[in-house]
């Protein structure tokens, strides 16, 4: 699909690779593009620079003919105004950032009134995606699909787990709970498991299945202790206003150290059930006055990067269970999976796999298609298909399809039923089966056959 | 680490390049001629290739640098390997094959051989074939033809290899981009071939030729490269000529009917009155020499157009000419066409954007607060490109003179040494004096042979090279 991305910042750049590595055609427009030399000498882009409000420049970038129109400039406004005048110049759909907390009331109004296919709050997405992680304990991240049917959480398997070198087949029967494990990150790698894989301590792991099984999993595990009930915050930012507001809906305790006495006041008229705390995170008086030692998850959102790792160390060495750590800008890989820190999150990379997951739904309509697709740094995918007869491979036994390297069948939803398949069951015509894949894109259902 | 990615790339391009000896090979067999010369390069170069290409490398992008000397030594590699069929064959001496392969890849079109009419016809079509892979840039090649990872699709390998001051892309992906340079370069080409048969050629001659026109080399079949052909194949020569040194971008909006952008083309207007200004100078210079007007105007319009496209086929004796016109000549071999076509030389694009800013530092001079972006194409040129180009302005002069240095040793005339510098550096291959290269010495043959190389891939991959080496 022809995409033009206006602002180049970081979510911008980001969306621009995650969209070329799906093959797409993608032109950048900026007004400066003298500090971004290294995203268009080695991303496989066009580029125009001048101001992306400016019609003639769109007409350069081919707006014309362009599938989608992503707007993620600085200002709301400014995504706005590009997003109408896109609409108008002809492309077939528009993305617009509106992060701003006060527009996002009326996000829905300007949706349709501005013919807007999709409004990105990275904030909220993030904000939503934190609070999934801290509804399950113990996992370290946590999405649903099939509908919301089952459940895909990470786990990480600590010393002395009753886990270790337990092999993948048996895990359902020993524990007693119908899960699977999809994928399993190990030492940098990423492992799709068959049956025979045995699992290590230090294994990130990946589990499926309904919330009552990953929960009875869970217990069995001695991992479930009780639900989160209290959270602690640093950074009083909007993700921290969205989350603490999810939190609060859900029946938790928040707290929320800030450093501005303006802000904090903000803070405590925007969230009138949350405890507000004045003071810097970096005393440590501060952070046992707000009760460090006795909080069920720890979640650091300042947007200083390096802040946020070392508070979150510390919350480890107070042995909080749970531990959530903003990094936006530092891309040292394996510096952070190292520590003992549990999830990691970047608004930006939370907001463009949705853009993403968007942009494959849109591509794949008719035949079997794509209904969504969920990433994980990169590693490794799960794409969600409906099955159609266009499938070459309907009614063959799992055991004998010719499935290409790294590609596991993980669920089959057959009306009602949510099927673990194992190498007897076969896939019918009106499935919905979910397809875990590493280094590969999926496009197509038939593309995970040889 | 760096040094493995770089390796292993050109292995990729060797892989690559060695399918392309199917096609002399093809020739070899149709004509009766033996194939072993191009076999054995074939296979050193799939083996070598596929060698390099085992090398393990971690993930990691593309610098600047690498993609400089991925495309400087690819070249040479290249250049040498091209070089085999000329000494399996028995032809000449390592030294002379070298240079005659680097003049056809870099579509200079400068010969060693005295007579190339005794070249059997596989060799005749190695030597045009080199011109027309060597036109687009062998790593376009590849990168066209081979899948690529995300990583190796990088900009900085195209920026290398592709020539004028700054290099954009016609669409985002690099392969398509690609894929529309390569359609537009084999659809002239073709159209060429196909008016050459109509004006009578013979279809191996009308192939070599379209072959030479369409890289701007000009290697030709007969010792009087074009001066035997019919008048109307003269012609579409020299149209040709013309318009393969217009820049392909022009092209490619034609083919998306964005015609009107064409006319605002600064570039195209600059390449369009400097060709019709020489064209009626050299006429009014020399048109007394001929029998009839016809004849002095077909001279001037093919030569202007030989030379400004760095191309170098002529059809009658240049050292005829008056020195003005010879003067004119040499200074077009400098200047030659447009950026973004297969020509060679400084490229029009650099000159209008070196003038812009010599007269932008006038007017500091006498403004000295004024302030003055500079802009072409109507597009607003970066700081650094503007000086990169006054950089290569400034580097091309000093190669040259330095090449013209060592070169004086052999003891020709300053006119034939100079021409033969500015010819090779500028990969035109027209020499006014001599006939070919053969009587210089090793040493100026290795020297003006890594000039060609210098001046088709715009002196800083090579400079690269250089500095790499030095550094060791």
């Amino acid at each position: 699909m022809k995409i033009i991305i206006v602002g180049v910042g970081k979510l911008g750049a980001y969306l621009a690779k995650q969209l070329v590595d799906e093959d797409h055609e993608v032109t950048l427009v900026d007004n400066s593009f003298s500090a971004k030399e290294d995203i268009i000498n080695n991303l496989d882009v066009n580029y125009v620079e001048g101001n992306g409000l400016d019609s003639n420049i769109l007409i350069d970038a081919n707006v014309v003919n362009a599938d989608i129109l992503i707007s993620v400039m600085n200002k709301d406004e400014q995504n706005l105004m590009c997003s109408l005048i896109g609409k108008k110049l002809g492309a077939k759909h528009t993305i617009a950032r509106i992060r701003t907390l006060e527009y996002s009331n009326s996000i829905n109004l300007l949706k349709e009134d501005l013919g807007l296919s999709m409004v990105i709050n990275p904030e909220m997405m993030m904000a939503s995606s934190i609070a999934r992680t801290l509804n399950i304990p113990s996992a370290i991240d946590a999405t649903t699909f099939l509908k919301g049917r089952i459940e895909v959480i990470a786990l990480k398997i600590k010393e002395k787990s009753k886990l270790d070198k337990v092999s993948v087949d048996s895990i359902s029967k020993k524990f007693g709970a119908n899960i699977k494990v999809f994928a399993i990150e190990r030492v940098g790698d990423t492992i799709i498991p068959d049956g025979s894989t045995k699992l290590l301590i230090g294994d990130k792991i990946y589990i499926s299945g309904t919330r009552k099984d990953i929960n009875a999993f869970l217990k069995v595990l001695g991992l479930i202790s009780e639900k989160t009930k209290k959270v602690l915050i640093i950074g009083g930012s909007s993700v921290c206003v969205y989350l603490s507001k999810i939190l609060i809906d859900l029946g938790m305790a928040v707290r929320i150290i800030e450093m501005g006495k303006e802000r904090c006041n903000e803070l405590s008229s925007l969230l009138p059930k949350a405890l507000i705390i004045n003071g810097d995170a970096s005393s440590e008086k501060v952070l046992y006055e707000a009760g460090i030692d006795e909080c069920d998850a720890f979640v650091s959102l300042t947007s200083i990067d390096e802040e946020n790792i070392v508070y979150s160390m510390f919350a480890s060495l107070q042995k909080v269970p749970k531990i959530i750590t903003k990094v936006n800008h530092i891309k040292l890989n394996g510096l952070i999976e190292k520590s003992n820190i549990d999830a990691v999150v970047a608004p930006h990379k939370v907001a463009a796999n949705q853009v993403v997951r968007y942009v494959r739904a849109l591509q794949n309509r008719g035949g079997s298609s794509c209904l969504a697709v969920y990433k994980y740094d990169n590693v490794f995918e799960m794409t969600e298909f409906s099955v159609l007869n266009d499938f070459k491979a309907i009614n063959v036994k799992i055991k004998d399809l010719k499935l290409k390297k790294g590609i596991l069948i993980g669920v089959i939803r057959r009306e009602k039923n949510i099927i673990f398949p194992t190498g007897n069951d076969v896939i019918q015509d009106k499935d919905e089966i979910v397809v875990i894949n590493k280094n590969k894109k999926l496009k197509d259902i038939n593309d995970i056959l040889e | 680490m760096r040094k493995k990615i770089v390796y292993k790339f050109i292995g990729k391009v060797l892989i690559g390049f060695s399918s392309l000896f199917v096609f002399p090979i093809l020739i070899a067999l149709i004509y009766k001629n033996s194939v072993i010369p191009f076999l054995i390069p074939q296979l050193v170069s799939l083996l070598l290739g596929l060698i390099l290409n085992r090398i393990k490398v971690n993930d990691g992008s593309l610098f600047a640098k690498d993609g400089l000397l991925i495309v400087s030594l690819s070249w040479i590699i290249i250049s040498l390997i091209g070089s085999l069929p000329f000494i399996i064959s028995g032809l000449c001496d390592p030294v002379d094959a070298f240079f005659e392969t680097v003049s056809g890849f870099t579509t200079t079109g400068a010969t060693i051989f005295n007579d190339v009419e005794k070249l059997s016809k596989s060799i005749l079509f190695w030597r045009s074939f080199t011109h027309f892979i060597g036109g687009m840039g062998v790593l376009a090649f590849v990168m066209a033809i081979i899948p690529l990872s995300s990583k190796d699709k990088s900009m900085h390998l195209l920026k290398a290899e592709m020539p004028g001051p700054s290099v954009g892309k016609l669409v985002p992906s690099i392969k398509k981009t690609l894929f529309y340079l390569y359609f537009i370069y084999l659809a002239l080409t073709f159209i060429e071939f196909i008016l050459l048969l109509i004006g009578g050629c013979s279809v191996f001659d009308s192939l070599l030729i379209s072959f030479s026109t369409a890289g701007t080399g000009g290697f030709s079949l007969l010792n009087s490269s074009i001066a035997t052909y019919s008048l109307f194949n003269k012609i579409v020569i020299g149209i040709f000529m013309f318009l393969f040194g217009v820049n392909f971008n022009i092209y490619f909006l034609i083919m998306m009917k964005n015609g009107k952008h064409i006319l605002k083309s600064e570039e195209l207007r600059v390449y369009f009155f400097l060709f019709i200004t020489s064209i009626i100078i050299v006429f009014f210079n020399t048109y007394n020499l001929f029998l009839s007007a016809f004849d002095g105007l077909l001279e001037a319009f093919f030569h202007v157009s030989s030379i400004m496209s760095s191309t170098g086929f002529s059809i009658g004796d240049i050292n005829i000419y008056p020195t003005s016109s010879r003067i004119i000549l040499l200074m077009l071999m400098l200047i030659s066409a447009c950026a973004g076509s297969t020509c060679g030389g400084f490229k029009i694009s650099r000159l209008i954007i070196a003038y812009k800013s010599i007269k932008r530092g006038f007017i500091k001079i006498i403004y000295p607060n004024s302030v003055d972006t500079i802009k072409f194409e109507g597009k607003k040129v970066p700081e650094d490109t503007v000086r990169n180009n006054n950089k290569f302005l400034i580097l091309y002069i000093i190669l040259i003179v330095f090449i013209m240095f060592i070169v004086s040793f052999d003891g020709f005339s300053l006119e034939t040494t100079i021409n033969a510098v500015f010819t090779t550096f500028a990969n035109v291959g027209l020499c006014f004096e001599i006939s070919n290269f053969s009587l210089f010495s090793d040493l100026s043959k290795v020297l003006l042979s890594v000039g060609m190389l210098f001046g088709r891939l715009e002196i800083f991959p090579m400079l690269a090279l250089f500095i790499d080496l030095r550094k060791k």
